[in-house]
């Protein structure tokens, strides 16, 4: 690791003020110390941002939606009945996630903002285009587990469970600065790599995520989560699937589909949720959308297998929602 | 001298004897968090040592300068390989193999090129990325195959053919009613020890050091080290340390000679511990395979011959695999009576990574592929894999294809037989949803599952073969203080886990008839015990154990009869005015050298176990539950069956493991997943419930008729999942690990060369 | 360099430490107590858990300047002298340990699902230490471990009524 400088601030006031460049912000840690461990990420000062009051805990208003704040452990909300009555996709998306004690570790905020698993990326010997580099190596290289959609000059896959599933729900995060606050749609802070954008999102230097918030309204769906991985416990997605829909009387109205795994962005896929529209998640219309959700796809030399693992997947989420 | 009372009848019952559950003799502090492991190991004013890597498979070194290096603050040495005073190379098998540092050239990513002291890690680190070093990158070689043709370029001074091995038995030319072939690949395993490599060096006033290490074999680490040291082997020391698990991965040398290197030169206490991903650049791993098969037999299913060419990845350097081409190639036909057999194995020298021990050590590799074979065959000739397997087990008698006759029970039948019949799991629908293929968010509800059970058989040797001379030491030493009579035994036996002390303990129990032994730590101050390898320490150190124990006893019985007692009768402090001490040193019976045709009473003994695999395959995404592995294995007779469970129940885990998950991923040489996230083990969740038939039929030869345990379970439950997992999907599988492309796709892959089984892998053909 | 003051297994302690140093160094190397074990150190085996303020942790990736005022418990606090706690007990006695490499964290795991979870199912037992790996059992004597670990508490604490 490189030498820092260490600082555990109070307020959000304090905390945004110390986030100037060079600083990195730290929450549980559990993605962020690993990549500094690699060399990967150099801070010069480190914002612990645990002491922060306010940012922890979920709270639901009446009418107002479910407010999740960013430092909230992740097995806080996966442990919470009342949560998981409201939102069962919470615990079926965490449970998976990591193990129990990253879990009780590693926070929403750092949840939605961690860096993808490719090992190429990974790797601090490798100067890959992510890394400033000139070119990707999985694209000619070991790319069993990389995008099969949605990819330009990189091919690493967004890695969360937690996201599909909100997004799944249309959560919002609100963000904060020292030069001020702003919402965004989760769905719209994630970008693919391209161009000049060599990055997985688009939080701005110094800003922090404070807070997810999931409207009433979409709380009302009902959704399910789906992962396939290669060993039972501790594994990233092969692909993942989170589906939602408000369901009233045995019709889909309202349905967001989104995969983990096959793309470096979350993949929401439109098409397929307007075809479910007005359905009932019969098994024609379930199928018809798992093919339309991988229309595109571009498999590399030794993932084709995603293109059936995520068709079955979405179909079988899907079918859940019913069934 | 004060008589105890005669006590009437027998003796006072000792515990912890052989063929009792023992707890082991280090749980206590294991669980306590006081067991010293060697990267537990802290000295004051110790120094940290670091290694530089080679990034590149295959390169020339033009030029390397560590000057800047040494001038960063805390740096106290920095080594190249003009700085190795004595012998420049070293090797397991071979001592003239491989560079203590780059030589001129690194071969493989990963080649420790220079090592550095610094007062702390962080120094050293930065320092050895302060060497300079200019490298002309060479065309490397990784395919195995094309690395032993005769135009292949040469990678090492000693050529690219690390081993050959070939097996003529009865008739080459042998026909048969039916015959099935395929081709086989098996990918790269790794041990992965939980605990790192690690070791404290400590220079002496001598000018000798003493090296506190984890290793599975105290007295070869010192032969070869003492000589790169440029010193007596008087002069070195070495101390077995706590080993954080090993299976195979610590019988190359690692930090040892480094970490002495430096200590001698800055005269300071150096502690070497690599982290995760260095481990995994730093050890030996399996050998990857190819493997080329042609099975022939009777319509009824009795083997007429069987014909394998086999090549394995030896990687860079030479490490054991001469040994382990030996073994995949005598065992390259299985537990099974075969007339008539040709087999070709050759090791290959490729710029990958180098491979050598770990646990099956070459069974494992063919037994993957003849047990695909065998239940290929059985379905030509309309058998079920259980009928196949008894019709051409071995018996007693019976012999290998390499001649040699089995000695001591051959149970084949009787452990597939005894396997079959232990219960089934409950069905998929009255189980719990964790259980099922997949994680808590569960892909499937039981849609798409389809559950299959396969059988596999392996066998193996014990103890080291062809001719070597395979020793182990014991000292025993009897005396009496004040709470009585004392035993302290004293051999190099390595514990690596696996649980070789608390079998002394119940040994010398057993002999001497007291509960109160204690052993002396291992290290180089006592005859060499050999490794903790080929499962043989229970079997070499155990009757070391066994024969000093009863020297001591027969002095007993002198001491006794001198003074007049019966010695189940005396107090034996009595007898200990003096004490009594004996040094054993135990050869198993010798074996003989390979002959040119790979015949040979190569041996000693050998082990067998028979694995039924029960899986649930999501036939849709392609992933599988491992739900129930049941075995039976013919142990000998359990010194330890707390021990042996242990043995049985973790070998199977390494077994499922590369089943399933467990693959180096190695692109262009360079291991992709160096890290518990890439590379995946079995969790606690992954691991099914194993029943084991603990089979005691003692082997004449071996202590109380035990034989070695610790690498059955591992050879055949591979294969045994594999097989179980055809049976759901009827895809042929022609590959470790099964991977859900595997299963979807049916993808099998190949090699790339055309070779008739049986036929010198030299001389293949691509296509 | 930092001065941190924190509590580990009941007694405060003050030392300096390196911002970039993790909790698990800390223990190990400044505290002498390297009880829990550096088998990754990139949170990925679970061999490094403590119980930070109560909560089951990997040691090897929390911040040690970042327990300043906290407290931690590692498997060196739990045996009283040479009386071993009931979960030590059962891991000696039912063979869950070989190397031992992953027994401290795996016994610290334990013991933070048996205070919240005094009579877990399989099922949980399993799930609970999933992120410990261990590499020789094959985890058949870990569970038993377990199993004969909640049994002796539950009895024992039907003693203490």
């Amino acid at each position: 690791m490189n030498a820092f400088s260490y600082v555990r601030p109070r307020t959000l006031s304090d905390g945004l003020r110390l986030l100037r460049s060079g600083a990195s912000a730290l929450a549980g840690g559990t993605d962020l110390l690993g990549l500094m461990k690699d060399g990967l990420a150099r801070p010069e000062l480190l914002v612990d941002l645990t002491g922060i009051e306010g940012l922890r805990g979920w709270s639901r208003a009446k009418g107002k939606g479910l407010r999740i704040g960013a430092l909230t452990p992740l097995v806080e909300l996966e442990e919470a009945e009342e949560l998981h009555r409201a939102m069962p996709i919470l615990r079926e998306s965490l449970r998976d996630a990591a193990t129990l004690q990253l879990r009780t570790m590693g926070t929403v905020g750092g949840n939605l903002l961690q860096r993808n698993r490719c090992w190429y990326f990974r790797d601090q010997a490798t100067a890959c285009w992510l890394k400033g580099g000139t070119k990707c190596f999985a694209v000619e290289g070991e790319n069993r587990l990389h995008a099969i959609l949605g990819a330009h000059e990189c091919v690493a896959v967004a890695p969360s469970d937690l996201v599909p599933a909100l997004i799944a729900y249309d959560a919002e995060i609100a963000l904060a600065s020292s030069r001020g606050r702003r919402t965004m749609k989760l769905a719209d802070l994630y970008v693919a790599p391209h161009g000049r954008e060599r990055r997985e999102h688009v939080l701005r230097p110094g800003e922090l995520i404070t807070e997810v918030r999931v409207s009433e309204s979409a709380l009302a769906r009902k959704g399910a989560f789906q992962k396939a991985m290669e060993r039972k416990a501790w594994s990233f997605a092969l692909v993942s699937v989170a589906a939602a829909a408000r369901i009233e009387r045995g019709v889909a109205r309202d349905v967001r589909l989104v995969l983990g795994g096959v793309a470096p962005i979350p993949w929401r896929v439109v098409a397929a949720e307007r075809g479910l529209e007005g359905s009932g998640f019969d098994e024609a219309a379930c199928a018809e959308a798992a093919d339309r959700a991988l229309q595109g796809a571009a498999p590399l030399r030794d993932n084709g297998y995603k293109l059936p693992l995520a068709r079955e997947l979405v179909r079988r989420t899907l079918r859940s929602l019913v069934v | 001298m004060t008589l105890a009372p005669p006590r009437p009848g027998a003796r006072v019952k000792v515990r912890g004897v052989i063929g009792e559950p023992a707890p082991r003799e280090d749980a206590v502090p294991k669980v306590k968090g006081e067991f010293q492991y060697a990267s537990d190991l802290w000295r004051e004013g110790m120094l940290h040592g670091a290694t530089l890597r080679s990034p590149y498979p295959f390169a020339r070194i033009r030029k390397v300068d560590v000057s800047a290096a040494a001038k960063l603050p805390g740096v106290r040495a920095v080594l190249t390989q003009d700085d190795v005073p004595g012998k420049k190379t070293y090797g397991l098998m071979d001592r003239d193999d491989q560079p203590v540092l780059a030589d001129g050239y690194v071969r493989f990513v990963g080649e420790p090129v220079a090592v550095v002291a610094a007062d702390t890690i962080e120094q050293a680190r930065a320092a050895t990325k302060a060497i300079v070093l200019e490298y002309e990158v060479l065309e490397p070689t990784f395919d195995p195959i094309a690395a032993i043709q005769p135009s292949a370029a040469k990678l090492h001074p000693k050529g690219n053919v690390l081993e050959r091995v070939r097996i003529l038995h009865g008739d080459p030319a042998a026909k048969a009613d039916v015959v099935v072939e395929g081709e086989y690949e098996f990918a790269m395993q790794d041990q992965a020890a939980l605990g790192p490599e690690a070791g404290l060096a400590i220079p002496r006033e001598d000018g000798g050091v003493t090296l506190h290490v984890a290793t599975q074999w105290l007295h070869e680490d010192l032969d070869q080290l003492a000589p790169c040291l440029g010193l007596p082997e008087s002069k070195v020391r070495i101390v077995l340390s706590g080993v954080g698990g090993a299976f195979g991965a610590r019988e190359d040398t690692s930090i040892q000679i480094h970490a002495c290197l430096l200590a001698l030169k800055t005269r300071r206490a150096v502690r070497m511990t690599y982290g995760r991903e260095e481990s995994f650049f730093g050890h030996v791993h399996r050998h990857p395979a190819r493997l080329f098969y042609a099975h022939g037999a009777t319509k009824k299913g009795e083997l007429v011959f069987v014909r394998a060419t086999i090549v394995l990845d030896g990687g860079a350097y030479a490490s054991s695999s001469s040994a382990v081409v030996a073994n995949a190639g005598s065992f390259a036909a299985g537990p099974y009576r075969v007339p008539n057999a040709v087999v070709d194995c050759v090791g290959a020298r490729t710029n990958n990574p180098p491979t050598g021990a770990m646990r099956g050590f070459g069974a494992v590799q063919s037994c993957f592929a003849y047990e695909a074979q065998m239940d290929k065959l059985a379905k030509a000739c309309g058998l079920d894999a259980v009928e196949i397997r008894m019709r051409n087990g071995l018996v007693e008698g019976d012999a290998i294809i390499t001649s040699q006759p089995l000695v001591g029970s051959a149970p084949i039948a009787e452990i597939v037989r005894r396997c079959a019949s232990l219960p089934l799991p409950e069905t998929a629908a009255h189980r719990d949803q964790s259980e099922l293929p997949g994680g808590h968010a569960n892909v499937t509800r039981g849609e798409g599952v389809v559950r299959g059970v396969g059988y596999a058989v392996g066998f193996k040797n014990v103890c080291y073969s062809n001719g070597f001379d395979d020793f182990a030491t014991a000292r025993v030493r009897l005396f009496a203080d004040a709470e009585g009579p004392l035993a302290r035994v004293h051999t190099a036996a390595a514990e690596v886990g696996q649980g070789i002390n608390t079998v002394q303990l119940q040994i010398a129990r057993t002999e001497l008839g007291i509960e109160r032994v204690e052993l002396e730590t291992a290290d180089t101050n006592v005859g060499s015990a050999g490794s903790s390898s080929a499962s043989r320490q229970t079997w070499m150190t155990g009757h070391a154990v066994l024969q000093a124990c009863r020297e001591v006893r027969q002095e007993l019985v002198r001491r006794a009869e001198r003074e007049g007692l019966t010695l189940d009768r005396t107090d034996l402090a009595d007898l200990l005015d003096r004490p009594i001490e004996k040094t054993v040193t135990y050869r198993h019976q010798d074996t003989e050298k390979r002959r040119p045709d790979g015949q040979s009473r190569g041996h000693v003994a050998f082990m067998f176990a028979a694995h039924r695999a029960v899986v649930d395959v999501d036939v849709e995404t392609g992933l599988v539950k491992v739900v129930q592995v049941a075995t039976a294995q013919d142990v000998g007779k359990a010194i330890n069956p707390l021990g042996v469970i242990g043995q049985i129940e973790g070998g199977i885990a390494q077994g499922v493991g590369l089943a399933v998950m467990e693959e180096l991923i190695v692109e262009k040489g360079r291991i992709r997943n160096a890290s518990f996230t890439d590379y995946l083990i079995p969790t606690i969740l992954d691991m099914p419930p194993v029943i084991a038939d603990v089979i005691e039929h003692p082997h004449p030869d071996g202590p109380y008729g035990a034989k070695g345990v610790g690498e059955a379970p591992t050879i055949s439950s591979t294969a045994a999942v594999v097989a179980a997992i055809r049976a759901a999907t009827n895809r042929d599988l022609e590959r470790v690990p099964v991977r859900p492309d595997d299963i979807v796709f049916g993808t099998s892959s190949r090699s790339g060369w055309r070779i008739a089984p049986g036929d010198d892998p030299r001389r293949a053909v691509r296509g | 360099m930092t001065r941190i003051t924190v509590t580990v297994n009941g007694a405060r302690e003050e030392t300096a430490v390196e911002a970039h140093e993790s909790l698990l160094t800390t223990l190990r190397e400044r505290l002498g107590l390297p009880g829990s074990k550096n088998a990754c150190e990139q949170g990925e085996c679970g061999s490094c858990s403590v119980l930070l303020d109560d909560v089951l942790v990997c040691a090897c990736l929390v911040l040690a300047a970042s327990v300043d005022g906290r407290e931690v418990r590692t498997v060196e606090s739990l045996a009283d002298g040479s009386a071993l706690d009931p979960v030590q007990r059962a891991f000696v006695e039912t063979g869950a340990v070989q190397c031992g490499f992953c027994t401290p964290g795996l016994v610290v795991a334990t013991h933070a699902l048996l205070r919240e979870n005094p009579e877990p199912s399989l099922a949980e037992i399993r799930e609970a230490l999933s992120g410990n790996l261990c590499r020789c059992t094959g985890y058949g004597q870990i569970v038993e471990a377990v199993q004969r670990a909640a049994k002796t508490m539950y009895l024992h604490g039907l003693d203490d009524e």
